[in-house]
């Protein structure tokens, strides 16, 4: 049996809600409302620490990371393939979701929260919000603490923008290579990627947009109109998903 | 043809030596070295426009990521398995590793880091910004750029210190449960986690003992007995050799 508990489909929880559909799984779907706090009650602490989203259980095992939690999903539930068989393909795939893990979702959750937590973080009761998140390990305190009062430098917002301009000429790049971004077919990679490039035409339209990336773009609406990306869109309970962020992992600390 | 540019076995540079070993896959190895900064000069750059070590070249295929390169190697080659087939020991191979290269290992290139400070002191500043100048990506500069100039903060490196601690804790936890982290077979995640905390005792060693942590100690007493751990570590300096020593006595591995 697979529960999987996941916020609005965006980001990380973008990445499993995704690949379950494709693969036409079943799965019993629990929302977490994040910008509740739900993810730092104790019950769901006690499944992730970490106190993130999504988190599957599978058959009683939880299975955290999202990207990791995607190539989970592939060595379990192998049909229809969504990773390549050569050794050259998959290494490229791999190297797209460690990409996601290491810039892309820092980046956009520090700049996403940045831009359009204002009411996210008017709506939380301040004191409340403080006190759930002394249940997090230290490191995620000091996200948050810095969410809460948006409080990051200009350093930070400089670097999490220089990371974006400096990663998605690679995306737009490849996509000139090849069809898809590890290889000739779609997979885990153009998932992971799909998610967090998805808001930035709105985030960052100076980096994502018809005239600088073509490529990008036109990839970006492929995917949007896969039958199971159409169908995890469209329960979204947000009104403008592209617009909704929370805080999210660490930015690199030591290049 | 199998190249394999890195500087020593250590850290991510020692990850390819490491798994090459292991699997008996005969390669080129090309010494980098990283104290002259040869993996920022031109005929480096291109070849890996990153700038970052190790690099492997396959049969013209150039792999930049060592993760990722470790799965390629172990899908592309013959010799021993080094993934799990089980899915859910992959992904917790995956976790551990993805764990190492976001979190641990950036503490502990921080701290270990500290030590080169001393020589760049005694260089020409105006050099050190040339040779900062020559740093393809931004988080790489910044960084080189704290160690250089000795302007790493303090609260950085003490909370490095701290999350070193915890992940020793974390390390004794999963290996008091099972002999390797993935599960029972020495994986990638071991050869990842060996080729960083290959000589962590000797530093920590009010932290780190047969005391105190059992499990942890079993765990490196059973990965340096390996016959390509002990070649893989040959192929260091001096000083890598010499700690190397100094561990395979303090696990009674050698007299």
């Amino acid at each position: 049996m697979l529960t999987l508990y996941h916020w609005e489909p965006v980001a990380g929880s973008a990445l499993p809600l995704i690949a379950l559909t494709e693969k036409n799984l079943s799965f019993e779907s629990r929302f977490v409302d994040v910008l509740r706090l739900e993810q730092l009650e104790p019950e769901f602490l006690a499944l992730n620490p970490q106190g993130q989203v999504p988190v599957l259980v599978h058959d009683g095992r939880v299975i955290t990371e999202s990207t990791l939690m995607l190539e989970y999903l592939e060595s379990a539930f192998p049909q229809p393939e969504l990773a390549p068989k050569t050794a050259d393909d998959a290494y490229r795939m791999q190297v797209w979701l460690k990409f996601v893990d290491e810039y892309f979702a820092p980046a956009l959750a520090l700049l996403g929260w940045h831009r359009f937590g204002a009411a996210q973080r008017a709506a939380l009761d301040v004191s409340q919000a403080r006190k759930a998140i002394a249940r997090l390990p230290l490191e995620r305190q000091a996200i948050w603490k810095m969410a809460l009062e948006d409080s990051y430098t200009d350093e930070q917002l400089d670097a999490a923008r220089r990371s974006l301009e400096l990663r998605v000429p690679r995306v737009e790049e490849t996509l000139a290579a090849t069809q898809w971004l590890a290889g000739a077919r779609y997979s885990l990679a153009d998932i992971a990627v799909f998610a967090m490039l998805k808001p930035l035409p709105r985030l960052l339209p100076e980096l994502v947009n018809r005239a600088s990336t073509p490529r990008i773009s036109a990839w970006l609406e492929t995917i949007a109109r896969r039958p199971a990306v159409t169908s995890v869109l469209g329960k979204a309970r947000a009104a403008e998903p592209d617009a909704t962020f929370a805080p999210g992992p660490e930015p690199g600390r030591w290049g | 043809m199998l190249e394999v540019y890195t500087w020593q076995p250590n850290a991510n540079s020692g990850k390819p030596l490491l798994c090459l070993k292991e699997k008996g896959v005969e390669f080129v190895y090309h010494y980098i070295d990283m104290g002259k900064l040869e993996q920022h000069s031109p005929a480096y750059l291109r070849l890996n426009p990153n700038g970052t070590v190790p690099t492997l070249v396959h049969d013209g295929r150039v792999l930049t990521e060592s993760t990722p390169a470790m799965e390629y190697i172990d899908a592309a080659f013959e010799g021993p398995p080094l993934r799990p087939s089980d899915p859910y020991a992959l992904w917790r191979m995956r976790k551990w590793c993805r764990y190492m290269d976001l979190y641990l290992c950036p503490a502990l290139a921080m701290i270990g880091s500290q030590r080169a400070t001393a020589v760049f002191k005694e260089r020409d500043p105006r050099e050190l910004e040339g040779a900062l100048e020559s740093i393809p990506l931004p988080e790489r500069r910044r960084t080189w750029s704290m160690l250089m100039f000795d302007r790493t903060p303090s609260q950085e490196l003490a909370e490095s210190n701290r999350r070193v601690l915890a992940a020793v804790d974390l390390y004794e936890g999963a290996l008091a449960e099972q002999p390797y982290l993935a599960g029972n077979d020495y994986s990638l995640a071991d050869i990842n986690a060996m080729a960083t905390l290959y000589a962590l005792p000797l530093v920590r060693p009010e932290h780190i003992s047969e005391e105190k942590t059992p499990h942890f100690m079993d765990w490196l007493r059973r990965c340096h007995a390996r016959p390509a751990i002990k070649a893989a570590f040959a192929l260091g300096n001096e000083w890598i050799s010499g700690r190397v020593r100094e561990m395979r006595r303090l696990l009674r591995l050698e007299a």
